[in-house]
């Protein structure tokens, strides 16, 4: 286990200097770079901030500063459209946000994915089959800025109808969380629903489940002890790389709903060719990525006992 | 014990067609025998033991168990009732048994859900894997680890482990290997005796089927076409089928083999049990086929006690 482990965090290192690398060279690839952007400057300030940020070295050089600084220092560097703040403080104050909605999105989508699925597997080619079979596509298809406004819309409207006073943005209270959770997950919960309906459709059909009906258990028993627990299994596979899509923030969830998360700095980032936040936040979602998809197969083991994982 | 009357099982395909998969078959089973259920594929015989079993709702007639007539549809109520007295023991041992649960949660689930104690299960359970050969550690392993014929056994200790009276063996060796197929008869033939049990056994290899069981029924296309005690159907069969299926057993010397009368008969496929049969449903591939047996479907007539056959022409042919 222990070798195992070790053997995969280093396989990890490697994906992550391997996105890294890439991702340094594409950005310097990019016309502009982050001083482009300043108004009115002139071309001695220009060297000075140049050589103050050190992107007046040659590229290679800065590749080795920005492997030294990121992976023995652990240091992501200072932000350049937000002078005096550090990369690494930025994901210390907008991760835990937009984590926070993030697993929440997760519980409603699997939990939402897992229940649609079954009822859309015990109903095969029925109404409820069909009808989760188009809100599935609508789910997927549609963007999410348009559910995200819509539900807001509403929330301000029934606000006003009733004289309610729900909450429509921020992050006050873990109620106004709810309704942007709902709607960050609603992308993932119709495709892990999908894949729960087959994954149950097959399990349904198998011989044990048979042999469970012999021994006389009701179809509910059957269904919680044996048909659940076989088929939730492709969809944790899945979960892996969705937790860490959704906990690492969207930008236009949180940007509709005002909620100070981390996903708008991955968009204005690069947009202002802003190369320390950029490879922090691409770093560090790396990272994350890596290790969940790291504990969902560890995780699998325990689930599923014939999965085993390396001694 | 069982009284199987005018039973009939049919599958709906679509546009309206069906497979009769069970075509009236009339059967008594009697109490501390076990009966041989022979066919080739299709014939209908897990059909029977799965309706026997209440896994597929019938679509005609009517089986007695003891003095109670049995639901044409289960209700979970009726199986949780029924399970207790008749069990089925299935044919793959390896897709059977669910992956994700241990041995001994797979043999005790028939008692917990019953509301035993759980040191109790534990007991019957460490107890049962013994009686099957196996050893109480086996209980906290996962059916994945273990071989064909062990898991067999995992299987027959499950069913067996509520104290069922009558037992329906799908197959139960048909995926296993020769020297362990032996082993898995003799330790059913030692539990039927242990414990008193009725058993169905259903099989496709003849000379196994004869030197397992009292009674032999033979199924061709969901009818039954012979049946009677087992050396009576195995050495002195009298439907022109039985005397095929014994005539293509090969037998082990090869002297015999060579001397043993081939039969002649159409050796096409079975016919689709969805076509529509009038008649016996053995004429479009018999030897002694004439008119009659394209437009009259045979009675089982007795030709001596406990012995019957259906056949227009069994004076012409015996």
């Amino acid at each position: 286990m222990k070798k195992y482990l070790l053997k995969r965090l280093w396989h990890g290192i490697i994906t992550i200097l391997f996105i890294s690398t890439a991702t340094f060279f594409a950005m310097h690839m990019v016309p502009g770079d982050p001083l482009s952007s300043e108004k009115a400057i002139t071309p001695e300030t220009r060297k000075a901030l140049e050589a103050e940020y050190g992107i007046d070295k040659p590229l290679f050089i800065q590749y080795g500063i920005f492997l030294k600084k990121t992976f023995i220092h652990g240091d992501l560097g200072f932000s350049y459209t937000n002078r005096n703040t550090k990369v690494n403080e930025i994901i210390a104050n907008h991760f835990p946000v937009s984590a926070k909605l993030g697993l929440l999105a997760i519980f409603f989508a699997t939990s939402g994915a897992i229940m649609w699925g079954a009822i859309a597997a015990k109903y095969r080619n029925k109404l409820p089959d069909y009808t989760s079979m188009v809100l599935v596509i609508l789910f997927i298809s549609v963007p999410s800025f348009v559910f995200a406004s819509g539900a807001q819309l509403l929330i301000v409207k029934l606000n006003a109808a009733t004289g309610w006073n729900l909450p429509y943005r921020g992050t006050d209270s873990f109620v106004s969380q709810i309704v942007p959770a709902m709607i960050l997950g609603l992308g993932t919960m119709a495709f892990l629903t999908r894949i729960m309906r087959s994954s149950l459709l097959e399990v349904i059909h198998s011989d044990y489940i048979r042999t469970a009906r012999a021994k006389g258990l009701s179809p509910k028993q059957i269904f919680f002890s044996h048909e659940l627990r076989n088929a939730v299994l492709p969809v944790i596979t899945i979960i892996g790389p969705a937790i860490a899509a959704i906990t690492t923030g969207s930008f236009v969830i949180e940007t509709i709903f005002t909620i100070p998360g981390l996903g708008k700095f991955f968009v204005q980032a690069v947009q202002q060719n802003d190369y320390t936040v950029i490879m922090g936040t691409t770093v560090f979602y790396g990272s994350f990525l890596v290790l969940t998809v790291l504990a969902v197969d560890i995780v699998y083991g325990f689930i599923d006992p014939r999965i085993q994982v390396e001694k | 014990m069982i009284e199987i009357k005018q039973v009939s099982k049919h599958f709906h395909l679509s546009k309206g067609r069906h497979i009769k998969a069970l075509d009236q078959v009339s059967l008594e089973i009697h109490p501390n025998e076990i009966l041989g259920l022979v066919g080739e594929s299709g014939s209908g015989k897990s059909t029977l033991g799965k309706v026997l079993a209440g896994l597929h709702p019938k679509t005609m007639g009517s089986i007695k168990y003891k003095d109670e007539t049995l639901p044409d549809n289960y209700s979970a109520k009726d199986f949780l009732r029924l399970s207790k007295e008749i069990q089925m023991i299935f044919q793959d041992p390896y897709s059977s048994l669910n992956p994700r649960m241990t041995v001994g949660e797979i043999i005790g689930e028939g008692l917990s859900l019953r509301k035993v104690a759980k040191k109790t299960i534990q007991e019957k359970v460490h107890a049962w894997l013994l009686k099957v050969g196996l050893h109480p550690d086996h209980a906290s392993r996962f059916p994945h680890e273990f071989s064909g014929g062990q898991r067999q056994r995992i299987g027959i200790a499950r069913a067996l482990i509520v104290e069922p009276k009558f037992v329906i063996c799908d197959e139960p060796i048909s995926a296993l290997d020769v020297s362990v197929q032996a082993q898995v008869i003799q330790l059913l033939q030692k539990l039927k005796n242990d414990f008193g049990l009725t058993l169905l056994f259903i099989a496709h290899d003849l000379s196994m089927v004869r030197h397992i069981s009292d009674r032999i029924t033979v199924l061709y296309l969901g009818q039954i076409m012979e049946i009677g005690p087992a050396d009576q159907v195995f050495f002195h069969a009298k439907h022109p089928y039985t005397q095929k299926l014994n005539s293509s057993n090969p037998l082990p010397d090869p002297k015999r083999e060579r001397e043993q009368p081939t039969i002649q008969v159409d050796n096409s496929e079975i016919p689709s049990p969805s076509e529509i049969l009038r008649g016996c449903p053995f004429a479009s591939r018999c030897p002694h086929v004439s008119q009659i047996c394209k437009t009259e479907r045979p009675e089982l007539k007795n030709i001596d006690n406990n012995h019957q056959v259906a056949c227009h022409h069994l004076d012409k042919i015996n």
